[in-house]
């Protein structure tokens, strides 16, 4: 039974991925331009409040994540480097709550 | 531009990792045993759908229709990577494309930078899982430690709006998303705010015009 369950899954999320590259010639893009942008900047904003939000446990952790946004964005706005400006953020908040514990 | 794509997904790696560690340990939790468990990382590949699979294992219609509807909002996906590239394998792009690879996709306009993103990001999904079968209570039982490298999802989606600039759509699309976080539905709010948002843009633009 679960590897049916897994299978069904499976194959059901991959047609949500695969179903708009197949039916792409059926869609008028440049009516929809302004639309598909407005929505990928929402549900890239969308992703980063779950992530942000899901991830505070306690009090403490809402500083700790400012913080760390922080430096992430100055690290971005003086190198433009998307890497480096995540990976400083993940330094930022590894030290900062072990500073805290 | 496969490589450059792996590259730029080492920070999507990073937090792909203990989240998948979490999935292995806690999906053997609820009860699975560790092949379905693995194959379910190796053919679903989407952390949300997988967890409430896990979770809901125990209720066959429900563990198959709640990650099919969580994973709706994948379709607006596939229309706006249509719209900016050229896709010539739909069917090898599809299978990649998660919410962070996505996001991600802006940064290249190639297809193969995708699939150099989705490779980095499936290794660690699957490698993690395997990690988190095998016993990867050490590595999440470091709560510094896993908190520290799931912060890469935050950091990751903030760098990309920062280069992205459309405030307007973005202050909604999280006020969108936080109403309905509130309510309990995180992945709805997702999808909604992706489809509520621009016609909120466009009625704000008439109204000042």
């Amino acid at each position: 039974m679960e590897v049916f369950i897994i299978l069904t899954v499976a194959i059901a999320t991959y047609l949500t991925r695969l179903l708009p590259f197949l039916l792409k010639d059926r869609i008028d893009f440049e009516r929809w331009g302004n639309f598909l942008s407005s929505s990928s900047t929402a549900i890239i904003s969308s992703l980063f409040v779950t992530s942000f939000v899901g991830a505070q446990r306690e009090p403490k952790d809402l500083p700790v994540g400012i913080v760390s946004l922080l430096i992430v964005t100055l690290t971005f706005l003086r190198w433009r480097n998307l890497g480096l400006s995540i990976i400083s953020g993940i330094l930022m908040y590894f030290f900062i709550s072990l500073a805290l514990n | 531009m496969i490589r450059k794509g792996v590259i730029y997904g080492i920070p999507i790696a990073l937090g792909y990792f203990p989240v998948a560690v979490t999935f292995g340990l806690m999906a053997l939790a609820r009860g699975m045993n560790e092949t379905d468990v693995v194959l379910a990382s190796m053919l679903i590949f989407a952390g949300s759908a997988q967890f409430a699979l896990a979770t809901l294992i125990d209720y066959p219609l429900n563990a198959t229709l709640i990650p099919i509807i969580l994973n709706l909002r994948h379709l607006i996906y596939g229309c706006i990577v249509s719209r900016r590239v050229e896709v010539k394998k739909p069917f090898l792009t599809a299978f990649g494309l998660t919410d962070e690879v996505f996001a991600l996709s802006f940064k290249g306009d190639d297809e193969r930078f995708i699939w150099g993103l989705a490779l980095i990001a499936y290794i660690a999904w699957v490698f993690g899982t395997v990690v988190g079968v095998l016993g990867g209570s050490i590595i999440i039982s470091n709560e510094v430690l896993y908190r520290s490298l799931v912060f890469a999802f935050p950091a990751l989606f903030f760098v990309l709006l920062l280069s992205n600039r459309d405030w307007i759509s973005a202050f909604i699309g999280a006020f969108v998303s936080l109403m309905l976080m509130a309510l309990g539905y995180p992945s709805i709010g997702i999808l909604i705010s992706g489809l509520f948002t621009p016609f909120v843009v466009r009625w704000l633009s008439w109204r000042s015009s």
